[in-house]
């Protein structure tokens, strides 16, 4: 059965007709055409699905869209000004290195927005600690970190 | 019918509404607030007969309030609400929640509700083992009545609890004053891992926090996690904690190793049952020592 | 840290990921993200048991479910025995060819039986519910010793005692170097599985025309092996069908390398119905798809007093699962490369058996056989090492090939060859000499002890030149365009190791260019030469080779027509700063602009008799290309240092610092090298640690089949510092020096780390993972 949800997605408004068992994951990408969160485990384990509610980073895969209608979604889409101009954890993660493959990329950014919003001078572990609910098989991680704390520290 | 095909989806901003559309579609509702561990039934099959699903994340149930020795939290309040709320930063007696709040990653954080964590019934959890050794007590409410659960009766089982049909867990009501410390310790694998075991462990002293004697009269110990299918007691551990005397680093060895005398672990590939029951010692001590530290500040 | 030693512009320079700007704003190139108008949405049906024949398939009640638009049984495909490995032909003698698309022989749990492909997804799911199948259950064997037993049940017409592949290598005479020695060092070893953990599961959009040819998307490592595997399933000519190369993928780690049942169903799905078909795996499906195997390794050195190898053995078994696949390759790098290649030694024998059983099927997995082998060799050295009152870097030093030895069985020599320089830096940057005795800090006043370890590892590059049935040649196209930038037309896959960046820089470099005017673009199977898989740590030096080249011949038409416009000799001219140049005579010259611009829109002025010529006409684009096998594999090696933190109260071992010298030729891309190091020990710790694909033993399926339960590292569990220290040299066969770094970051780790943790407690684990129960158990704890 389908309903009508109305999902304000990066300060748009979207009507959109969403299962209603939909997860906001799929709603964004199937529907949207949002490809920002990635598909990866569809299970709340890794993290590649990351998008920010009402401010606060949570996975998507386990977010029904019926249940986020008329509260703010922001993607990694929703984070740069346009369509050249990157965000200072985008463009941090582009100079560092931070970026392998690329399909964890979207989703360690809107967790790293989340902790830098609710914690602008993190330690090196509360980084970690920030990322935790994201996995990346390439990096080790490493540059990631760093691409964060120079966000954090105003290097970039 | 799979959950494939819902028939309803609801998100009541009223209690009253929640518990109407309870009343309707009965075991056929799923309850979800934050909506983390519907993966989880799902992929045990839990959610197969599952027709409607009664999301209650924007009922009034998010107030946390301390007052005459009682922590009152409503039960969609998320896992971030209580954690940076001022009673369990600042109060030992609450440091049990402390540490068990701090341990999963922000995307669960940020929306995993206590109530949730408590109706799942899963033993993997932390928050079942902390708030029991508080001594924590839940209210549901249906149509009809409200009624309260001390949390040492409400897990009867795998995934099973006392909550009945057109029950909605409300409120948990946790005692704490200024007489008690307590802490929380867990193994787990990586940092967003369910507990391998768990431990939480509550001590009351007889004239407070800040007199240097520091008598313990009152000790509860749970231990959860891997341990069993439900949350356990350790009254062996407690009797020895809570002799009215101070507590020594000797003590706690012997009351650590008497854990074994009621808790006996299970094992399964994520550890075996040996290595748990080794496990239960350290982590309780673990445990306390979180607990003992929080009186040295 | 990284010695220059070419005048190099942009290779070698720290520059930006050339995806990275796509990637960190959404990503649009990933596989996954693709759709296509009409599609239909695939699914598969999986079966529960681990060995059975299907007795009948009922799937009246599927397809009468609307939406459902096609369903395959086996009585609906093609029955072509396949090896699906990519890198080997179908047929080649070397691999093992016992792969139906769709057995009626079910051998391991999750193997496909059936596929739907229907409107919508949940429709598709539905419908595998309905589809009825009859099993005759079958007894299972789930390990080497029941497999290999007398009684046991055969998995596979002849292939008695379920060996699928047996291999032997020797050279010199064992049994007169066991007796040369003074010593004789014995152990079983054993790892376990452990699955890539690509972070985009596997998934391919495949779209049939009424022509009879195909369009495939794919995430995979390889466009060629993918055609040539689908042309040969579906008996096809391998011209009917297009593989489209994806901008990049999200990981492969080797776990693309072959083809799965998806894409052959998919295209015969979308033939049946003239619509698209796109199926994906859930991550539960991608855990029982692709795994490193499991080995058994019962190794043997003789040694004498003075540290000298003069006898070296070993005999492993592999478990493949149901089928072959990888199974029978791996068995061979992990023997050659793995085993054979690290220690020099007259007398080496080494066996190799690939055991059928009832476990999932096995893969390819970055390193494919050689951290099983590095496990086992790393570990006796070590032990050698205590027992003879010898360093460990020393006795390491004293038994490594030297630079310039030819090897003495493979067709390649040590050309450039620094793992002992790997050795000693590595040495000074952990503070080697700063370890304590093995087990000293055991009984002491803190619960947690501190251990030193080291693990070399020696491989080849690319490993396939002078094996004749393995493919081995790259090709590229390179090809200017009219504003003096360059288009690179390559099938070699971005995979994440950032070769899409390392290829630009190459080509950037050798037409004098900025990195910003040179592109990846477009390719298909139909347009750019063939190139072997990405994998093998071959791209930058086998495919970058090739694409160097293909620069080069570009460089030459630029030449002659500068020569042309310079009225100078083409070969005075050099490039550099976007301009070609007379040589000694800097200020003779003319942009590469200019000349592009020249080569495809001619300039001309108006005349009253209408356009004419306005200088030199070079009517033509201006391209290069190549296509080549290499005729050498340079060795490739280094050494890895870890130092961990083992508490004795849990078992629990925590790697605080791990430095990774490697022997790496030139490096290209400075930050895609580190992060090759870094995610390499991402990987290997895990392997070390925390990773196993679990099983239920009585009935073979997976237990872990999230992230809950298959456990990666975080960044938390991650050590602070991974140093990574670049020996750098030049090796002439390979682009501007390079050989190769991926595999080798991740062949090492599991083995430094199991040294490690012995020289912090005593205890030696000889089966993988290091689990804190192994550790306690060993501590006499538990």
């Amino acid at each position: 059965m389908k309903r009508i949800a109305r999902l304000n997605v990066n300060g748009e408004i979207h009507e959109v007709a969403v299962n209603l068992q939909e997860t906001l994951l799929n709603t964004l990408r199937d529907q949207l055409d949002l490809k920002g969160a990635k598909r990866g485990c569809d299970s709340g384990g890794c993290g590649c699905c990351t998008v920010m509610v009402d401010g606060r980073a949570r996975y998507s895969c386990m977010t029904y869209a019926l249940s986020v209608e008329g509260k703010e979604i922001k993607t990694v889409e929703g984070l740069n000004e346009g369509g050249t101009t990157l965000s200072r954890l985008q463009e941090a993660f582009v100079k560092k290195g931070a970026v392998q493959c690329g399909y964890c990329t979207c989703g360690i950014i809107m967790a790293a927005q989340n902790l830098l919003e609710t914690n602008p001078n993190p330690t090196d572990e509360e980084i970690r600690k920030g990322i935790s609910g994201n996995l990346c098989r390439c990096t080790g991680y490493t540059k990631i970190v760093e691409a964060i704390q120079d966000v954090a520290t105003g290097v970039t | 019918m799979s959950f494939a095909d819902l028939s309803d989806f609801q998100q009541p901003r009223d209690l009253q509404d929640a518990l109407l559309i309870l009343d309707k579609y009965g075991d056929d509702t799923l309850i979800v607030a934050g909506g983390t561990f519907v993966h989880g039934l799902n992929a045990r099959g839990f959610l197969d007969e599952v027709e409607v699903v009664l999301d209650i994340s924007e009922l009034p149930l998010k107030n946390i309030s301390h007052s005459k020795g009682n922590l009152s939290i409503g039960s969609t309040a998320t896992y971030n609400d209580l954690l940076n709320s001022r009673p369990v930063q600042s109060m030992a007696a609450f440091g049990a929640l402390k540490d068990a709040l701090g341990y999963p990653p922000p995307q669960i954080v940020n929306v995993a509700t206590i109530g949730g964590c408590l109706a799942a019934s899963c033993p993997l959890f932390d928050l079942p083992t902390a708030i029991s050794a508080l001594g924590g007590t839940l209210t549901s409410e249906s149509s009809a009545r409200k009624k309260t659960y001390s949390l040492d009766k409400f897990f009867t089982g795998l995934f099973e609890s006392s909550l009945g049909t057109g029950e909605l867990i409300t409120a948990i009501e946790i005692p704490g004053n200024d007489k008690s410390t307590s802490g929380f310790s867990k193994l787990e694998t990586n940092a967003n891992d369910l507990a391998i075991i768990n431990a939480a462990v509550s001590l009351t002293f007889k004239s407070g926090l800040l007199n240097r004697k520091r008598k313990c009269i009152t000790a509860r110990v749970f231990l959860g996690g891997g341990v069993g299918d439900t949350v356990m007691r350790s009254p062996s551990v407690e009797a020895i904690l809570s002799d009215g005397e101070p507590i020594t680093d000797d003590k706690i060895e012997n009351a650590v190793a008497a854990a074994k005398i009621d808790v006996t672990a299970q094992g399964d590939h994520r550890a075996s049952a040996k290595y748990r029951q080794k496990m239960i010692e350290v982590y309780l001590k673990k445990a306390i020592a979180r607990a003992m530290a929080r009186l040295e500040t | 840290m990284v010695e220059q030693v070419l005048d190099t512009q942009v290779v070698g320079a720290r520059v930006d990921n050339v995806d990275a700007r796509d990637k960190v704003t959404g990503g649009r190139g990933f596989p996954m993200n693709i759709t296509m108008p009409g599609m239909l949405h695939g699914k598969l049906l999986r079966s529960p048991y681990a060995h059975a024949k299907i007795k009948s398939i009922d799937t009246n009640a599927a397809a009468a479910l609307p939406g459902v638009k096609c369903i395959l049984t086996p009585e609906d495909v093609p029955t072509r025995v396949y090896s699906p490995v990519y890198f080997v032909p179908t047929l080649a003698v070397g691999s093992v060819q016992d792969t139906l698309l769709l057995d009626t022989t079910i051998r391991s749990v999750g193997q496909v039986v059936a596929s739907v492909c229907a409107t919508s997804l949940e429709i598709a799911e539905k419908a595998l519910d309905l589809i009825e199948v009859e099993y005759e259950e079958l007894t299972a064997v789930f390990t080497f010793d029941d497999a290999m037993a007398d009684s046991a049940i055969q998995l596979h017409e002849n292939k008695l005692g379920n060996i699928a592949k047996n291999v032997i290598h020797a050279t010199g005479d064992i049994d007169a170097g066991f007796e040369d020695a003074d010593h004789i060092f014995e152990k079983t070893y054993t790892t376990q599985r452990v699955h890539t953990c690509y972070m985009e599961g596997r998934v391919c959009v495949v779209s049939a025309d009424t022509n009879g040819d195909f369009t495939v998307h794919a995430s995979m490592q390889h466009l060629f092996g993918l055609r040539e595997k689908l042309a040969y399933i579906l008996d096809v000519a391998e011209s009917k069908i297009r593989v489209v190369k994806p901008p990049y993928i999200g990981g492969g780690f080797g776990g693309k390398l072959e083809v799965t049942a998806m894409e052959p169903l998919a295209a015969i799905m979308s033939q049946r119905t003239g619509r698209p078909v796109r199926i994906a795996h859930t991550r539960r499906e991608d855990f029982i798809t692709t795994c490193r195997a499991p080995f058994r390794m019962h190794m043997k050195t003789g040694i004498k007093k003075d540290g000298t190898i003069t006898a070296r053995s070993l005999k492993s078994f592999l478990d493949c699962g149901g089928n072959a696949t990888h199974g029978a390759k791996v068995i061979e790098v992990h023997g050659l490369f793995g085993f054979m290649f690290t220690y020099n030694c007259p007398n080496r024998h080494w066996e190799g058996t690939t055991v059928y059983t009832n476990n999932m099927v096995s893969g390819g997995y970055r390193g494919y056989g050689a951290p099983q082998a590095a496990f086992a060799v790393e570990q006796q050295m070590d032990e050698m090492a205590e027992a003879l009152g010898i360093d460990p870097v020393e006795l390491r030093l004293r038994n490594l090939h030297q630079e310039g030895e030819q090897h003495p069985f493979f067709p390649s020599k040590f050309t450039t060859y620094r793992v002992d320089e790997c050795l000693k830096r590595g040495a000074k940057a952990i503070s080697w000499k700063d370890r304590k005795p093995a087990g000293s800090q055991i009984g002491g006043k803190s619960s947690k002890v501190r251990g030193l370890g080291l693990a070399t590892t020696t491989t080849w590059t690319s490993c396939c030149a002078g094996q004749p049935d393995l493919y081995e040649h790259s090709g590229a196209i390179v090809k200017m365009n009219p504003d003096g930038s360059a288009d690179i037309g390559s099938a070699a896959i971005d995979i994440g190791c950032g070769q899409n960046t390392t290829f630009c820089q190459i080509v950037a470099e050798e037409l004098g260019l900025p990195l910003e005017k040179v592109r990846m673009t477009y390719a298909d199977t139909s347009t750019v030469p063939f190139d072997a898989p990405m994998h093998a740590s071959r791209g930058t030096y086998a495919a970058g080779g090739a694409i160097k080249l293909a620069a080069t011949s570009a460089r030459q038409v630029l030449f002659r027509y500068a020569a042309a416009m310079l009225e100078a000799d083409v070969d005075d001219l050099d490039i550099r700063d976007g301009n070609v140049f007379v040589r000694n005579s800097k200020d003779r010259l003319v942009s590469v602009q200019e000349i592009t611009a020249l080569a495809d829109s001619p300039i001309v002025k108006m005349t009253d008799k209408g356009p004419v010529p306005d200088g030199p006409q070079f009517r033509g684009t201006i391209i290069g290309t190549s296509s080549l096998a290499p005729d050498f594999s340079p060795i490739v090696g280094g050494a890895m240092y870890a130092e961990v933190e083992v508490d004795t109260d849990t078992g629990h071992v925590a790697v605080e610092k791990i430095v990774y010298a490697h022997d790496i030729g030139k490096v290209i891309n400075p930050m895609g090298a580190e992060g090759q190091v870094e995610g390499g020990v991402q990987q290997g710790i895990g392997y070390a640690l925390t990773e196993n694909l679990l099983f239920d033993p009585e009935n073979g399926a997976c237990l872990t089949t999230d992230f809950l339960d298959y456990k990666m590292l975080t960044a938390v569990e991650m050590p602070k510092i991974i140093e990574s220290i670049f020996v750098e040299s030049i090796e002439e066969s390979g682009p501007f020096g390079a050989k190769s770094l991926s595999e080798c970051a991740v062949i090492a780790p599991a083995a430094a780390i199991a040294n490690a943790v012995y020289n912090a407690t005593g205890a030696r684990i000889t089966s993988l993972p290091i689990t804190p129960e192994k550790v306690l158990e060993a501590l006499g704890k538990l």
